[in-house]
């Protein structure tokens, strides 16, 4: 599903981010992204979803080249492989529920159509009686779940998680992975960058190592999902 | 598509009120700058009028030598008609012209005594040419200077004032040009201030736009609410600043006749409200369009 071949990135004046990454990730499958701060691992996300652009190297996505993607159908691609952040990245002056709404008001969806999938996915992560809160007003653990549910409303193939449990309480951080696992099992792909031993240990899947911008090691690769 | 124009506009409509104070400076900075566009069409226009008024006021007669038979003047009278710009050529005979100055010189007896005691007229027989503009008064004097007429006529005024009258409309050119440069250095700057206050505005906004590119929103979906706003703030604007400058115009509106009788700022807008309106504001849409686009461009690249 995903492909990375030979992705190269230098930071000016001679950063080197990435250096000579590849992999492929099928679908379905759980991908553990784990490394030291400064490893690579957001860059690499983030050339994931062409957010930065590699200096060398071709990404593909179900075979297509990302890098000769044109800009008007980067939104698409960011729909299919969504995202979610240590620091969340919601409108935090919105309410729960327009959060959610985002990526079907990008769509265009109707006002009947978008509520009913928000109430849907509300639901599912238990955050129904949250949807008229403002954003800024919620736990850490909270606002994560609603990054989820941002993501999910577009039906992505792939999340691409940074840190999502850099700012959140153990037992946050526990409920976050549960819901992750929820979904791949779904069929989703999800790419889970972090340096937290515990979900590492956790999880027992599939885990690439960064160091240094390079792929130190590949284990599991077998491993495809937690199924 | 028309749930995303619905959404588009309303963004637009919620970033107006959601940043008050921006949204202030922002219409302050338009009112400002349509003061600017407006100074400028009515200076052109005051130019326009004070040379026109000046033109009219352009004294071109011919006079012609005693010995000049009537019939000679009516050949030049009807030949300076053909002239290409010439509008009007009168004939004044010496009759009218003595009947013309004995009422000028009414109230001063000595001239009009010594006029009485004169048993003759002497005043001489004189053409007053007008012209559509005073460009061509040289060329109808050089042709008289040319022509086989030259003989017959004794002088022309043209001669006489021509200097401070060219004088007069070559500065009030020099004036045109410099109003002009100045209204560029001033649009300029006020392009500047605009772009900057659009910048914050744009600033304000960077974590929505970060999080509309994350959530996989396209260019124009991110620009969009970005015009619509700067639509609002420029009609807010430009409303109220004409508003400000008809009021203030219609207070004043005799003052202005008593610098050049012929300048009449509301005449002039009301006659022409349509085309002025859709330069200056057209003009400000640009500017503000232009600012955005450029201020926004920076967080669209990635």
């Amino acid at each position: 599903m995903i492909a990375l071949r030979n992705v190269t990135k230098v930071y000016r004046p001679n950063i080197v981010a990435l250096d000579n990454i590849s992999f492929e990730i099928k679908a379905g499958e759980f991908v553990l992204l784990i490394g030291k701060s400064g490893a690579g691992k957001t860059t690499l996300l983030r050339i994931l979803r062409r957010e930065e652009e590699p200096t060398k190297g071709e990404i593909y996505f179900k075979n297509k080249n990302l890098i000769e993607l044109s800009k008007s159908r980067l939104g698409e691609i960011r729909r299919k492989i969504a995202a979610i952040h240590q620091d969340f990245k919601l409108l935090n002056k919105k309410t729960v529920f327009e959060n959610i709404a985002l990526p079907l008001e990008i769509l265009g969806k109707s006002t009947k159509e978008i509520k009913n999938e928000v109430y849907k996915i509300a639901e599912k992560l238990k955050i129904k009686s949250k949807l008229d809160q403002i954003a800024e007003t919620l736990s850490g653990g909270e606002k994560q779940k609603v990054c989820l549910a941002r993501c999910l409303i577009s039906k992505p193939e792939v999340i691409l998680a940074d840190e999502p449990t850099g700012n959140l309480d153990p037992i946050a951080s526990y409920e976050l992975i549960e819901i992750l696992r929820e979904i791949n099992k779904e069929g989703v792909s999800i790419i889970l960058a972090t340096h937290n031993r515990e979900i590492v240990e956790t999880l027992k899947t599939r885990v690439l190592t960064l160091q240094d911008g390079r792929l130190l090691r590949d284990e599991n690769p077998g491993k495809y999902t937690l199924i | 598509m028309f749930n995303k124009i619905k959404k588009i506009l309303k963004s637009g409509y919620n970033l107006f009120w959601q940043e008050k104070i921006i949204s202030l400076i922002n219409i302050g900075t338009t009112i400002l700058v349509t003061f600017f566009i407006w100074f400028g069409f009515l200076s052109f226009y005051f130019f326009h009028q004070m040379i026109d008024y000046l033109q009219q006021r352009l004294d071109f007669s011919i006079y012609f030598k005693p010995n000049v038979s009537r019939e000679e003047i009516l050949k030049v009278q009807k030949i300076l008609q053909q002239f290409p710009g010439v509008s009007r050529v009168d004939f004044v005979p010496q009759e009218v012209a003595l009947k013309k100055f004995q009422e000028e010189v009414k109230s001063n007896p000595v001239i009009a005594k010594a006029l009485k005691e004169l048993q003759t007229n002497p005043l001489i027989d004189y053409l007053i040419v007008k012209a559509e503009n005073s460009e061509v008064y040289p060329k109808v004097a050089d042709y008289l200077e040319k022509s086989p007429y030259k003989v017959y006529i004794d002088y022309i005024t043209y001669f006489e004032n021509q200097r401070v009258i060219k004088r007069i409309i070559s500065i009030s050119n020099q004036l045109r040009v410099l109003i002009t440069v100045l209204i560029i250095i001033i649009l300029t700057f006020s392009s500047l201030i605009i772009f900057d206050t659009i910048l914050v505005s744009i600033y304000s906004q960077k974590e929505e736009i970060e999080v509309l590119r994350i959530v996989g929103a396209g260019n124009w979906f991110i620009r969009g609410p970005f015009f619509v706003y700067i639509f609002i703030f420029s009609f807010l604007g430009y409303i109220i600043s004409l508003g400000i400058l008809i009021m203030f115009l219609i207070r004043t509106e005799n003052f202005w006749p008593t610098i050049v009788p012929d300048f009449r700022p509301t005449v002039f807008i009301s006659e022409n409200f349509l085309i002025l309106n859709s330069i200056a504001f057209g003009l400000i849409l640009l500017i503000n369009f232009v600012s955005s686009l450029i201020s926004i461009e920076k967080y669209l690249k990635k």
